[in-house]
């Protein structure tokens, strides 16, 4: 564990020095730690507060892995040498902070670095972001998340005063009480999202650059489901009264979410509700706290992830060459790129969960644990799963097929650099599913 | 964009749309050159009977009833040639502008040698042409 | 080098298509079935399995497809010869045989998922090959309503989930006797029902058309449509006899309906596809009436002769240059004689002209369907059904070959394409004699048919009843009434196959206009008025306010103060 924090420490002055350097040991080290699988049920790695179990493995690989991936596709901004130094080390220090949040053991480290890990996001909005309005996008991410994350924190001081411990193992506090099951929870609801508290989400990612809609969709959204694994064998006994009501409001959020899909013109704000969408079903299904629901949220947390940040470089990979996100203009683009078509295709049909993808084992695991847990939710988890397939393929067509903007004068040819991106993107997203069953074992 | 008003319309140009549709409302019915002939004729009749009249009242009333007419006897499956707006392969194929070739990567053009080869002479042949014609270009290439 | 591609793929295809072709075989001599299984994932007692199931259905099935796959590359390596994009009409249609194998395979529901969903998406990208709006439109309605199948699917896989096990063939009988059963096999109906476009999603087949015809030929005729009826059959013994009498219902209503709109269509591809549509629907009825075997055995024959049509329907369009409207046509026989003469064997097969491989599917349907104890309505909708096959048949044979030319002028008509014709000619040896040979593998024994000899007749009575209909309706003169016009109303209702696709179509009305409102009265209304801004503005205002209050008035301010001690102290324990 301590040779991943000092190597990311010492890899700083890097970020001074050169970019692709930078990139390659970024790789270098997500190789170095996906060689250290482990499958076991407990903890592993274990020194000073930091440990980890299949959870966090999987969660620090996906951050490691979204993070290198962030470099690569942001090369435009080393290109125009848009303080491209900052930047790195602001990846870099995403990173460690990701790190940090997914490894420790300590409830409080958790939630330290839950709340630095807003800074460098933040710093990515407001810094490489395009339009004005990222200022006002920035504080809506802050002030969502700290406004219900300060409340958590008197959580955790009220549960290190009745536990007399915050390691995670040892949060075996059963307090029937609708307060603190709010305190502690509804941080992750927010950083989720659920539906109702999820308006900093689409401001957030529309006007992030592209390496701050990744890691934002890749990465920090999965850290209220981490959350929520974590925390949820406090509220086993509330969690069985009261948690219908979050099911149903994130199972209708997600049917609602997807509908605006279809409303949108925006490339980027429709994968960003479409994200909103299968996150509510993660949200639901993890709640039904039964063992697929479990499972199931894992895996689509981590599909998701994959599968939404390379429908995020796709579209900045159109932007990048019609300087637009619109619909109405990035059409016909099969015409032109006739090799990104397809990977706009596999993409697509990942977002909707068609075989083989993570996503579909995902989705099917979360639907059996949500009929498990009531047959009425079968109404929206058809119409969620019916209108993801109409967005996806509205996004796929409305870009791909038919007449190109008369607009355009000119592109660029996609480079090898931005195949490899969506190839790292599609390779685990589509053959981690051979070995789903992996994601099963932490429970 | 061809269905919006751009302008006054006549009653004589009302009168002559009206018949051209008509005309080919029958073509879509009667499929038989020889009996669309027949009720082509017909039609040119009915059309005929009410050229002279000249208070524009009726002949409002008219024309607004045969077009009620048209609209109650339009076929569902109007005859269209196949590469007419509305046909079967009416855009099918999009023609890309030429600039495209510009931007094929040089591997890509490197499959056809001749034909590029030929594309950068044609090219300077039309700059060397243009330059004649409009004198030297002044600005700088973008 | 395109066609290379294409020939590889043909002979491969071929050859694996003889070789499953000879599995079946001996499987059927054997009489064996071969279960293997794959573990997918395994969690205690919850696994999901790869299945593959090999029985002489399957292979069969496989080796059809196989075949009339090949056929169609060899076939568009000339019909799509001047596409840009050939390569990837050609992997396409590749990976769509690939899905369609792992759909017959394996009996398993999550595995059949895989290959289930992968049909629905591959033959959305080729209907949608072509960039015209038309295909958009019909690509983006093919694929939802599709998707209502695949959801169906998933909804039906968390249904089984309660009896342990998604190998549902070797549980089936079993499963009948739970009484939560009917909504899991309703949902296996609506997913075999939108993927066989029967009555409530028979929309999107006609529209579908809109693809290139090799295509239309391979999926929408032969194999993708049939997968629905392949669900049904390996799922029929599961079913209550009321699910069934409902199945039967729509698929009986869908025949009719479908055979009615093809006498009023114009569009040739169109007509062929109301064809298919209504033959699903005797397949779907004659499952549903209990015998799965003939079913299949119909489901096989029609699938050849249906990909015939269609290709040869191809070599017309062709050659009229993209032009399908009937009207336009006329006199193709003597323009292209070959291309006619398969093209009329394909339509008497598909009437079921004695000794055609269709007559031996058809006849036997019919008759062992005259066998069975059942109501007028079923019965005249059926026979009538028959009629109106054979009547649209000649309808289109009349308009297409026998009548006067009406395309224009200036055009090149012939039996030029070589390899057009070759693949034709090699579909067309077994669209004649696959009907014996098939019947006799698949029927060892010959069938009980015991009828009196006017039931026996009235077939007969009813395509030579269709034949007459379907020549008369071609028929026109300067003296005849134009009876399609004076009952307009009639006319277009039945043509437009009874408003189905106007409902399909008006029904993405509802969500969008719902998405409309969510996103402007909740996000960027409610929402944000008590998400965000709101709570901007309170907190504005009353920092503003205790701002004034420390500036102005100390004695209030103060007093704010020793009130927030007196808090502290009285709270605080």
């Amino acid at each position: 564990m301590m040779k991943f924090l000092f190597m990311m420490v010492f890899l700083t002055p890097l970020c001074f020095f050169s970019y692709w350097y930078l990139s390659l040991f970024l790789f270098y080290l997500s190789f170095l730690f996906i060689f250290m699988f482990n499958i076991s049920k407990d903890y592993s790695f274990l020194s000073y507060n930091f440990g980890l179990d299949l959870l966090s493995y999987s969660m620090v690989m996906l951050s490691f892995w979204i993070c290198s991936l962030m470099l690569l596709a942001s090369a435009k901004i080393f290109k125009k040498k848009d303080y491209y130094e900052l930047f790195m080390f602001n990846i870099l220090f995403l990173m460690f902070s990701l790190f940090m949040v997914f490894s420790s053991l300590n409830f409080f480290i958790f939630y330290l670095f839950f709340e630095i890990s807003l800074i460098p996001t933040f710093f990515l909005i407001i810094g490489w972001g395009y339009q004005p309005e990222r200022i006002s996008a920035g504080k809506y991410l802050l002030f969502y998340t700290l406004l219900a994350s300060l409340p958590m924190m008197v959580g955790i001081f009220f549960i290190f005063k009745s536990v007399n411990s915050l390691d995670f193992y040892f949060l075996s506090l059963n307090l029937d009480n609708f307060l603190f099951y709010l305190c502690i929870n509804m941080v992750f609801f927010v950083k989720m999202p659920m539906y109702l508290i999820h308006l900093w989400l689409p401001k957030a990612h529309v006007e992030a650059p592209i390496s701050g809609s990744m890691i934002l969709a890749g990465v920090m959204l999965k850290l209220g489901g981490y959350g929520l694994f974590r925390v949820m064998k406090m509220f086993l006994n509330m969690g069985l009264k009261i948690n219908f009501i979050f099911i149903t409001i994130s199972l209708i959020g997600s049917v609602y979410m997807s509908l605006i899909c279809l409303q949108q013109s925006d490339i980027k704000l429709l994968i960003a509700y479409s994200s909103v969408s299968h996150m509510g079903l993660v949200l639901s299904g993890l709640l039904t706290l039964n063992l697929m629901g479990m499972w199931g949220s894992l895996v689509l947390m981590l599909g998701h992830g994959l599968c939404s940040s390379g429908l995020f470089c796709l579209a900045n990979i159109s932007y990048e060459r019609l300087n637009s996100r619109s619909l109405y203009l990035n059409k016909g683009l099969m015409n032109f790129m006739p090799t990104l078509s397809m990977w706009w295709f596999l993409f697509c049909i990942s977002n909707m969960a068609a075989p083989p993808s993570l996503n579909l084992l995902g989705e099917v695991l979360l639907i059996n644990s949500l009929i498990i847990y009531s047959k009425l939710t079968m109404i929206m988890l058809a119409l969620f799963s019916f209108f993801s397939a109409c967005y996806s393929l509205f996004l796929y067509s409305y870009t791909q097929h038919g007449l190109f903007s008369s607009g355009i004068y000119s592109f660029t040819y996609i480079s090898n650099r931005e195949f490899l991106l969506l190839v790292l993107h599609w390779i685990p997203l589509n053959f981690l599913i051979f070995k789903g069953e992996i994601f099963s074992v932490w429970i | 964009m061809a269905n919006l008003p751009t302008g006054l319309i006549s009653h004589t140009r009302k009168v002559q749309s009206l018949y051209k549709k008509a005309l080919r409302s029958l073509e879509n019915w009667y499929d038989r050159r020889e009996v669309y002939r027949y009720y082509a004729v017909l039609m040119r009749k009915r059309f005929d009977d009410n050229a002279c009249i000249t208070d524009m009242r009726v002949a409002k009333e008219l024309i607004s009833k045969g077009e009620q007419e048209l609209r109650s006897t339009a076929h569902w499956h109007p005859r269209k040639f196949p590469d007419s707006p509305g046909g079967v392969a009416y855009g099918r194929e999009v023609p890309l502008p030429d600039w495209v070739l510009d931007y094929w990567h040089p591997l890509e053009k490197a499959q056809y040698p001749e034909y590029f080869a030929r594309r950068e002479q044609r090219k300077k042949e039309f700059v060397k042409l243009w330059e004649k014609q409009y004198g030297p270009s002044s600005g700088t290439p973008h | 080098m395109l066609n290379k591609t294409c020939k590889i793929y043909f002979s491969f295809f071929s050859f694996l298509s003889f070789n499953l072709f000879l599995i079946s075989l001996f499987l059927i001599i054997s009489e064996k079935s071969l279960i293997i299984e794959f573990y997918l994932l395994n969690l205690s007692n919850f696994t999901v399995n790869f299945l593959i199931f090999i029985d002489w259905m399957s292979t069969l099935f496989m080796s059809f497809v196989l075949f009339i796959s090949s056929m169609v590359i060899f076939y568009s390596s000339e019909y799509m010869k001047d596409e840009m994009y050939i390569s990837r009409f050609i992997y396409l249609i590749i990976l769509f045989v690939i899905s369609m194998m792992m759909m017959i395979l394996s009996p398993n529901l999550v595995s059949i998922l895989l290959g289930w969903d992968g049909l629905g998406l591959i033959s959305y990208i080729l209907v949608i090959y072509y960039q015209n709006f038309k295909s958009f439109n019909a690509g983006l309605l093919t694929a939802l309503t599709n998707r209502i199948g695949d959801v169906a699917l998933l909804m039906s896989i968390s249904l089984f989930l309660e009896y342990g096990s998604w190998n549902f063939s070797s549980f089936l009988e079993f499963y009948n006797l739970k009484e939560n059963m009917g909504l899991t096999l309703i949902f296996i109906m609506i997913a075999a029902f939108t993927k066989s476009a029967q009555i409530p999603f028979s929309s999107w087949l006609p529209a579908a058309m809109a693809a290139p015809t090799p295509v239309s030929s391979l999926v929408h005729s032969s194999t993708l449509v049939t997968a629905g009826v392949y669900l049904l059959i390996r799922f029929s013994t599961g079913f209550s006899e009321n699910t069934m009498k409902v199945i039967l219902i729509f698929s009986l209503l869908t025949m009719f309906m479908s055979g009615l709109g093809a006498n009023f269509e114009f569009d040739l591809k169109k007509i062929i596809a109301l064809s298919t549509l209504s033959q699903l629907g005797m397949m779907i009825s004659t499952l549903a009436l209990g015998s799965y075997d003939l079913a299949f055995f119909h489901l096989l024959i029609h699938a050849l002769f249906k990909a015939l049509l269609f290709m040869c329907a191809g070599s017309i369009i062709h050659n009229f240059n993209n032009c399908q409207d009937i009207r336009f046509m006329g006199g193709v026989s003597k323009l292209m004689p070959l291309t006619s003469v398969y093209f009329n064997i394909c339509n008497l097969s598909l009437c079921g002209l004695p000794f055609l491989s269709g007559f031996y599917s058809k006849d036997l349907i019919i008759e062992s369907f005259s066998m069975l104890n059942m109501n007028m309505y079923v019965y005249i909708i059926f026979y009538l059904s028959m009629g109106l096959t054979v009547c649209y048949s000649f309808r289109l044979l009349m308009y297409t070959f026998f009548m006067d030319f009406n395309f224009i002028s200036l055009n090149s008509i012939g039996d030029k394409s070589e390899v057009m014709l070759k693949s034709m000619g090699i579909l067309i040896s077994l669209v004649i004699f696959s009907g014996t040979i098939l019947s006799w593998l698949i029927f060892p024994i010959p069938m009980f048919i015991y009828l009196p000899f006017k039931m026996k007749i009235l077939i007969l009575w009813l395509i030579f009843f269709g034949i007459w209909i379907g020549c008369e309706t071609s028929k026109f003169g300067l003296s005849y009434e134009l009876l399609s016009l004076k009952n307009y109303n009639l006319s277009s209702f039945n043509s437009n196959m009874w408003n189905l696709p106007l409902i399909s179509l008006s029904m993405n009305l509802y969500p969008l206009s719902v998405g409309k409102k969510l996103y402007t009265s909740f996000d960027q209304g409610w929402l944000e008025y008590y998400g965000s801004q709101k709570l901007l503005e309170s907190f504005t205002y009353s920092s503003k306010f205790f701002q004034l209050l420390s500036k102005n008035h100390l004695k209030i301010y103060c007093l704010i103060s020793v009130v927030w001690f007196f808090f502290f102290f009285f709270v605080d324990t």
